[in-house]
């Protein structure tokens, strides 16, 4: 309790290190979020952030460092073949969409956790504290990360800014886009970079496990309050950053406590509330009249 | 200067190995409501997805105004079957109307003073300005239809194709979209409809593409809505239709 309270009160600078790279994760997480979640690939996230295993163990193994900007990398071309990959076998076999996330999915996590407990049983580095990808220790974040953070996830609001009426549009109506001009691949390209960046920021905070939740959970939370896009936009963001710093500060409670999953439970709390909002307001009358009633 | 608002050239598509339209050469006039009519499976929304290049054709030559497709683009609206939408989508009715105002070519897709007063004048003349912060799915049949609509005026475009617009909208609202098409066409609009109700066919269109696989016959509704002509296309069986339709 005491660590909370030391983490609260921000006195620390590796609390407030971890507080900002929580805030950049949780929001630019939730923020493209929306587009999966408005295009319906909810789990291709989900996807995503178990392929880039590989991506992160084998650019360990190639380069023997952990610095995040070249596990980014790695994660970046795992989590772009993998997209690829759903991509090709969508096209080339009659297979549904469901079935080709589920098998992208469990090929590419399989293999990324035999490398890693390969890295780890070859005593190269046992110590290396890569299964700490799989559920996330928020600690493991440095300085440069931050700056890293801030430069993929301003590059990132800055290309929604500009993009997100495009994007928007192209996930309600992709015929309609087409005929128009827009290159759908192009747009397909440029959102699933995105998502995997984003997802790539929270490997090691978070955990690839549970990164998806991140990028799904505020914008399903959003859309209980909201139909409309800035809105959507901006709950989900906020919502994104309160799961992020709750997570983060929950995790302190208790030596060695995952981050990933004290995420995904304040995530939880927050659909509980938006979800009773919801049932609340659609059970009162849109224009009630005032009532007058004394106690 | 140029007569025919699309002009296509022995285009030819195929489904699987499976010949879904067989080399059609047509010309549709402008400033006209054009059908297309046919029998179910006669490939009709695969001729307008083919002429849009929304699907793959194995030949053939299509011409917007006397322009090829990608010159054409920001005069073509297309309006898509209602079914193939998800009406659930978190969007208002302005902001689906407010895609007409898009332009691929800028990357800041923003939204000017000018163009907020096209898309008002659009949803005016819809008659859908009570409901334009509604979510697209509260909207009746008809109302969804003319939301499409208002998309294609807010694009200003002079081809509008719609497919089956009148699917599932009742008789009233159907005769308020085509009062707005009417306005359309007399303000110089070409519009291309597919349909399949042939009891409607003779007042709702002034030109018609009969289809069956391949183009049974294209002129003036008068001349295609006789019965040796309709029977190529949907078998003996249609004189009991065409008895009801006149």
């Amino acid at each position: 309790m005491n660590s909370l309270i030391a983490a609260i009160s921000l006195s620390d600078p590796t609390i407030r290190r971890m507080l900002m790279g929580t805030v950049l994760i949780g929001l630019t997480a939730s923020v493209i979020g929306v587009f999966s979640f408005l295009r319906k690939k909810s789990l291709v996230g989900d996807a995503i952030s178990h392929a880039i295993l590989p991506g992160v163990a084998l650019a360990y193994m190639f380069t023997e460092t952990k610095s995040t900007w070249v596990l980014m990398i790695g994660a970046l071309i795992a989590g772009w073949l993998a997209t690829q990959l759903m991509d090709g076998l969508s096209r080339t076999t009659r297979l549904k969409p469901d079935s080709v996330v589920a098998i992208v999915l469990s090929i590419f996590f399989s293999i990324g956790l035999v490398l890693i407990s390969w890295i780890q049983g070859n005593g190269a580095d046992s110590q290396s504290g890569l299964s700490d990808f799989l559920f996330g220790k928020i600690a493991a974040i440095s300085s440069d990360d931050i700056v890293l953070f801030a430069i993929v996830g301003s590059f990132l609001l800055v290309l929604l800014i500009l993009k997100y009426r495009a994007f928007y549009f192209v996930a309600f109506n992709q015929e309609y886009m087409k005929v128009r001009g827009y290159s759908i691949r192009w747009n397909d390209l440029l959102i699933s970079t995105a998502s995997i960046l984003a997802i790539a920021m929270g490997i090691q905070a978070v955990g690839v496990v549970l990164m998806s939740a991140l990028l799904i959970i505020p914008v399903a939370s959003a859309r209980m309050l909201t139909f409309r896009i800035i809105p959507l936009l901006v709950l989900s963001g906020c919502f994104g950053i309160t799961g992020a710093i709750g997570g983060a500060f929950g995790s302190t409670l208790g030596d060695n406590m995952p981050t990933g999953p004290w995420v995904i439970v304040v995530l939880f709390a927050i659909t509980v509330v938006t979800f009773c909002i919801r049932a609340f307001r659609e059970r009162t009358p849109k224009n009630p009249s005032p009532e007058t009633k004394n106690t | 200067m140029e007569n025919n608002c699309i002009s296509v050239k022995g285009l030819r598509v195929s489904y699987h190995q499976q010949l879904a339209l067989d080399t059609v050469s047509v010309d549709i006039p402008c400033g006209k409501i054009t059908g297309i009519i046919g029998p179910n499976g006669s490939g009709k929304t695969t001729f307008l997805k083919a002429i849009l290049g929304l699907i793959s054709a194995q030949q053939g030559k299509v011409l917007f105004l006397g322009k090829p497709l990608d010159e054409a683009r920001d005069e073509i609206a297309y309006v898509p079957q209602r079914e193939s939408v998800d009406w659930d989508f978190p969007a208002s009715v302005r902001d689906i109307v407010s895609m007409g105002r898009l332009n691929p070519k800028k990357w800041w897709q923003k939204v000017s003073a000018e163009d907020r007063r096209i898309i008002d004048s659009a949803i005016r003349q819809v008659d859908l300005t009570e409901f334009q912060h509604r979510q697209i799915g509260q909207l009746s049949g008809g109302q969804q239809q003319r939301v499409f609509l208002a998309r294609a005026l807010a694009q200003e475009a002079s081809v509008i194709l719609m497919d089956e617009p009148f699917v599932g909208v009742d008789m009233a609202s159907q005769e308020a979209i085509l009062n707005v098409l009417q306005e359309l066409r007399n303000t110089g609009r070409s519009i291309v409809i597919i349909h399949h109700d042939l009891s409607t066919v003779a007042t709702y269109f002034d030109y018609v593409l009969l289809m069956n696989n391949r183009l049974v016959k294209a002129g003036p509704t008068k001349e295609v809505l006789q019965p040796e002509v309709l029977s190529q296309a949907y078998g003996s069986s249609i004189f009991f239709q065409t008895n009801t339709a006149e």
